[in-house]
């Protein structure tokens, strides 16, 4: 399948004035500027095929957002070859954006004190949409999203999930083939966010628009993405599926027991007991030292057992533990 | 052209939303205009003509000087509302141009709010002092002289938004630029009252064509006047225009997003 997004050893630096602490240090800046240098994009390297929906996750600060805004021709980067539906983002600024639609989550991008419609009649006037098609266009979005009953309500008065409803149908009226969407289920409650993934799920398999999503969520990630990019540091530490990242990670299970006989500990290698109490407790199993059944086969010589659950580490721990990584 | 047009009348409804505050600023200027009266009419005691002005020319004068500068722009706050917020990403991802954008926010803005501030100051000025002479013929030519003011304003001002690419903040360089239209820009006192050696810089410095030039030709016309002021504010549009564009290319590398 076609490339959709080819990125290629981008770089990105960005220069910070450092005060020192204190009035003294305000009066010091006054005179001479102190600037600390920070590299936000180091090397990245990565390509998204036309229709694939992946998940760019990281810490704050690792570099996600300004690597959506450099792909978006917002930023200019250093160094690197870029190439979005083949045009240079920085040098085809605007024919690009023809193409490509963006959601900055903690960025509105409605018109604050209007109603979300009059931003979509304006969008299609920006985006040289034809009226009749436009209409169409609104209309078949408005029943998808669900809007109709809010469209004629300032902005204002939306609540925080019906206004993330509306920005994405803001960005996807001129039906770009590139959707960004950076954290765009951020503050919303669990059914909004609910919401918004089946939507997002949606235009994927119905528009086959390519969408690169990031959140802090890891739930919006593994209900919408089979690929995941994780990026620390400014650079990319996992490019690939979701379930090898737990075969590589996640080689550890935890195994919850409960006992009918008191349970006096186990020490054992390559076991650890992460909790206990008297009848019952949680054990980490490093499966590459020892296989789940000679741990359980150890534990029913020794203990009487009513329950047992197996369970494998929780993506949120394998992606906190390659957050934690240097 | 058609998208700048509809990016000036969003912003209209917008602002209209708060309509308040349209009027309380034209409010402001009649407290202002009240004041001025009556400095001028002390000024005038006994005098007909200072300097070639009536009372009524210069207050009159005075009006429209006021409407033009209090007229303001949104442009620097926006611009700088823009770096600093990282709101600027959603200028930058659609296909206008972000100049183009401002252009047609500011200008539209501007107009309106000059037209009800002073359509209600003239209401005052009326009443306090009388009309002045304006042939009906020079009314449209004035309004082009009072637009292409608004326009090179504009640009001006925008060669000071822009410097936010790398000072984040330019408020104080817009309390400056606004001292000098007070001043040299002819907003507080025509230029003729002025000493002569001021009179003569202030006449030629671009400030002056953004206020005190159309506001003089509306207290008195004269076709020759009109043909060179417009010539000359033209002259300075484009210049500003170039600076603005050629400052917002050197920035547009540089911009840097706060806030992730």
């Amino acid at each position: 399948m076609e490339n959709a997004i080819e990125l290629k050893n981008l770089v990105k630096r960005f220069k910070t004035k450092q005060k020192e602490a204190g009035l003294a240090g305000s009066f010091k800046s006054l005179f001479k500027s102190k600037y600390k240098e920070l590299i936000a994009v180091d090397n990245v390297s990565f390509n998204l095929k036309k229709g694939e929906i992946v998940g760019f996750i990281g810490p704050n600060g690792a570099g996600k957002s300004t690597t959506i805004k450099i792909l978006a021709g917002i930023l200019f980067p250093d160094s690197g070859d870029i190439s979005v539906l083949g045009m240079n983002p920085q040098k085809d600024r605007k024919k690009l954006a023809f193409k490509i639609g963006c959601v900055f989550g903690q960025k509105p991008q409605l018109w604050y004190h209007l109603p979300a419609i009059d931003t979509f009649n304006l969008f299609s006037k920006i985006y040289e949409l034809d009226d009749e098609e436009y209409k169409k266009r609104l209309d078949s979005l408005v029943k998808m999203f669900e809007v109709e009953e809010i469209l004629n309500t300032p902005v204002r008065k939306l609540s925080l999930g019906q206004r993330m409803r509306c920005e994405i149908v803001a960005s996807m009226l001129h039906k770009p083939e590139i959707l960004f969407l950076d954290e765009p289920t951020i503050g919303l409650d669990i059914v909004a966010k609910q919401k918004i993934r089946e939507l997002i799920m949606d235009l994927n398999k119905k528009e086959k628009v390519t969408i690169l999503l990031t959140s802090h969520d890891t739930q919006d990630i593994e209900h919408l993405c089979e690929r995941i990019i994780i990026i620390n540091h400014g650079r990319v530490v996992y490019d690939g599926s979701i379930e090898k990242l737990q075969k590589d990670y996640l080689s550890n299970k935890i195994v919850s027991v409960k006992f009918s006989s008191e349970f006096k500990g186990l020490d054992m290698l390559g076991i650890r007991t992460i909790s206990s109490n008297k009848y019952s407790a949680d054990f980490e199993i490093k499966t590459e030292k020892i296989s789940i059944q000679k741990f359980i086969d150890s534990l029913i010589k020794k203990y009487d057992i009513i329950d047992i659950n197996i369970a494998g580490t929780p993506i949120e721990e394998v992606i906190t533990k390659i957050y934690g990584e240097k | 052209m058609k998208k700048y047009f509809e990016i000036g009348k969003i912003n209209l409804m917008n602002n209209l939303a708060y309509s308040s505050e349209f009027f309380l600023k034209s409010l402001f200027i009649l407290v202002i205009l009240f004041i001025f009266v009556n400095i001028w009419k002390a000024a005038y005691a006994g005098k007909e003509i200072i300097d070639g002005f009536t009372i009524a020319m210069i207050i009159w004068y005075m009006l429209m000087t006021e409407s033009i500068v209090t007229s303001g722009s949104t442009v620097i706050r926006e611009v700088n509302a823009d770096i600093q917020s990282g709101g600027v990403a959603y200028q930058l991802n659609k296909p206008y141009s972000y100049i183009g954008y401002y252009f047609a926010k500011s200008v539209t803005y501007k107009l309106i709010s000059l037209v009800i501030t002073f359509g209600i100051g003239a209401i005052l000025v009326y009443l306090l002092v009388g009309g002045i002479k304006v042939s009906l013929l020079s009314i449209p030519l004035i309004l082009v002289s009072v637009i292409l003011a608004l326009i090179l304003d504009f640009f001006m001002l925008l060669c000071i938004a822009l410097v936010a690419f790398w000072f984040e903040d330019t408020t104080s360089l817009r309390w400056i630029y606004d001292k000098i239209l007070f001043t040299i820009g002819g907003m507080l006192v025509p230029l003729e009252i002025f000493p002569a050696w001021l009179e003569k810089i202030s006449a030629v410095l671009p400030f002056s064509f953004a206020v005190y030039q159309p506001a003089k030709l509306f207290v008195s016309f004269s076709m020759a006047r009109f043909l060179e002021v417009t010539v000359i504010q033209i002259a300075y549009i484009l210049l500003f225009a170039i600076i603005a564009t050629l400052i917002y290319k050197k920035g547009i590398g540089r911009v840097t997003i706060n806030g992730g």
